[in-house]
């Protein structure tokens, strides 16, 4: 048994809605109830795109606790290691925060800024600590075509450099599209070689629909999956506890 | 941030200071920069943020490193209740000018901007002895102080200990963008940021590592106009790592050479003036031997 805790969470990298398979918001609510956290990035075209049409992303991001982001395509890499940065974060302080209100029935914003200060500092060296697993869902749907040379690109780079961080940080890339391909696509496990990621990235042929909502269960299994696996029993308030 | 207006007072939660905000200066990653107008009268920057960690990493950072000249003070940090919602703040020196990015576009002599690299190389060496790297060096960090002809640091958010991991960073300045190392924080990841914005100024255009790369990047500033002296320094420096002094040493070596330049292209063009006189003049001089002779 693994007595470490471990940060939870899905990354959703789509350029548009879902048009077939059920409701995404549905499904992200279901991850968040297993403590995982859905954030989504939406990824804008050159033109001038509407930003009305994100409406979902930001629906699912608030469904499953966690953040949204638009982007273009180049600066993917960036945004995913931000965006995850920040859950993990969030979710630290969410838990810290609730250990506060219950020993000095107090949240972390009632207390004065200079003794808040050295919490906030913990947190944010926690957050480089803690180990986490990350689910990146890759829409790889027709329209993604003509940008998923940059994305693989994002994808690799961002391999190497979450290498860096102190703590562990597991990562699994799902590509999502068609029901000819079973919807979804694991092109790298959590135990898997970045070597093997790099491979797999360039068999992916963007074609067909965007089942997202599907694809957010299956990430959500495979999360439940690797924890079982690993062991890990502890949730993240009863530990900073 | 409904209850954020302009020409409205903010108060902070804990140390009851008031600030008039006058107008919006810009939008960062972190949060929004006002103008602001305290009681004693004296304008501030404010840095608004809903990112309490950030923040608070920003301020601690300033703090610590408030012994640098070259680097922004920061006077508070204080919270702000709006509509249920808290959002936290930095009060901080405001500086009247634009940032570096602006300078960009203008015509900065070569000397100025050897100068400018041999103040932000020194910052880089400062804030290294502190035991930190500073990640997010770019022009849009730096604001030039016209007026009391100084430049300041305004963006701790990339800030780590020296062998950390980069947080932020900006892919024009980002050493793994372009495939010359990795985002590990130690000096050399700085010099690289360096560089690249020295080159930048220099030759007067935007960068991109997705369009282009290490070698045509060397190529551009081979194949350029630039002094011999400047491009050696710059193609060195960008083809080993090297040590803080000897950067620090050779910008030293390198404006009082590019100084002499000046000087030298000032002799050149009045030697061009001169030749052009002369030229004139033996023109003038077969022009009238021709009009007499007929």
């Amino acid at each position: 048994m693994n007595l470490e805790p471990m940060v939870k969470q899905i990354i959703l990298v789509t350029d548009g809605e879902s048009n077939t398979g059920g409701n995404p918001i549905e499904a992200a609510v279901r991850a968040k109830a297993s403590n995982i956290t859905v954030n989504t990035i939406g990824i804008l075209s050159q033109r001038n795109q509407q930003e009305s049409s994100f409406e979902e992303i930001v629906g699912i991001a608030q469904a499953g606790g966690g953040n949204y982001q638009l982007t273009y395509i180049d600066d993917l890499s960036r945004t995913i290691q931000s965006i995850s940065y920040k859950t993990v974060s969030t979710t630290i302080q969410e838990a810290v925060g609730k250990q506060l209100q219950q020993i000095l029935g107090k949240g972390l914003n009632e207390i004065p800024p200079e003794a808040r200060s050295s919490i906030l500092d913990y947190i944010d060296t926690y957050s480089d600590e803690v180990a986490v697993c990350c689910c990146l869902l890759l829409d790889c749907s027709g329209s993604m075509l003509s940008k998923i040379q940059a994305a693989r690109h994002s994808i690799i780079d961002m391999l190497y450099s979450i290498k860096e961080r102190s703590g562990s940080y597991k990562i699994a890339l799902m590509g999502f599209s068609s029901e000819a391909d079973g919807y979804c696509q694991l092109l790298h496990g959590f135990d898997d070689s970045a070597q093997q990621l790099e491979r797999n990235l360039y068999k992916l042929q963007p074609k067909g629909t965007t089942p997202t909502a599907i694809a957010i269960d299956r990430a959500a299994n495979l999360i439940e999956a690797y924890e079982r696996k690993q062991g890990h029993q502890v949730e993240l308030s009863e530990f900073i506890g | 941030m409904e209850k954020v207006k302009l020409q409205k007072n903010i108060i902070g939660k804990w140390h009851k200071k008031r600030y008039l905000l006058l107008k919006e200066l810009g939008r960062g990653g972190t949060g929004n920069i006002f103008l602001a107008r305290g009681d004693n009268l004296r304008h501030y920057a404010i840095k608004l943020s809903k990112d309490n960690i950030s923040l608070n990493r920003e301020f601690k950072y300033l703090r610590e490193l408030a012994d640098i000249a070259a680097i922004v003070r920061v006077y508070e940090m204080d919270d702000l209740e709006d509509a249920g919602e808290s959002l936290h703040f930095l009060v901080l020196e405001y500086i009247d000018g634009a940032s570096l990015r602006h300078y960009m576009d203008r015509r900065l002599t070569t000397e100025e901007i050897v100068s400018l690299m041999l103040v932000i190389f020194k910052l880089l060496a400062d804030i290294h002895s502190s035991g930190y790297i500073l990640g997010d060096l770019k022009p849009e960090n730096i604001m030039v102080d016209e007026v009391k002809k100084a430049i300041r640091l305004v963006d701790l958010g990339g800030v780590v200990k020296i062998g950390e991991t980069i947080r932020e960073y900006t892919p024009a300045y980002d050493r793994a963008c372009w495939k010359m190392g990795d985002r590990k924080a130690e000096k050399t990841y700085d010099y690289f940021s360096g560089l690249m914005l020295m080159i930048q100024l220099l030759l007067r255009r935007r960068m991109d590592p997705t369009k282009e790369n290490a070698a045509s990047l060397k190529a551009s500033v081979a194949s350029s106009s630039l002094y011999p002296s400047v491009k050696d320094f710059i193609l060195k420096g960008l083809n080993f790592g090297g040590e803080e002094n000897n950067y620090i040493k050779e910008l030293k070596d390198l404006y009082k050479i590019v100084k002499n330049y000046k000087k030298y292209e000032i002799i050149k063009g009045r030697d061009k003036a001169l030749n052009a006189l002369l030229a004139a003049s033996i023109m003038i001089f077969i022009a009238t031997t021709i009009m007499l002779m007929i």
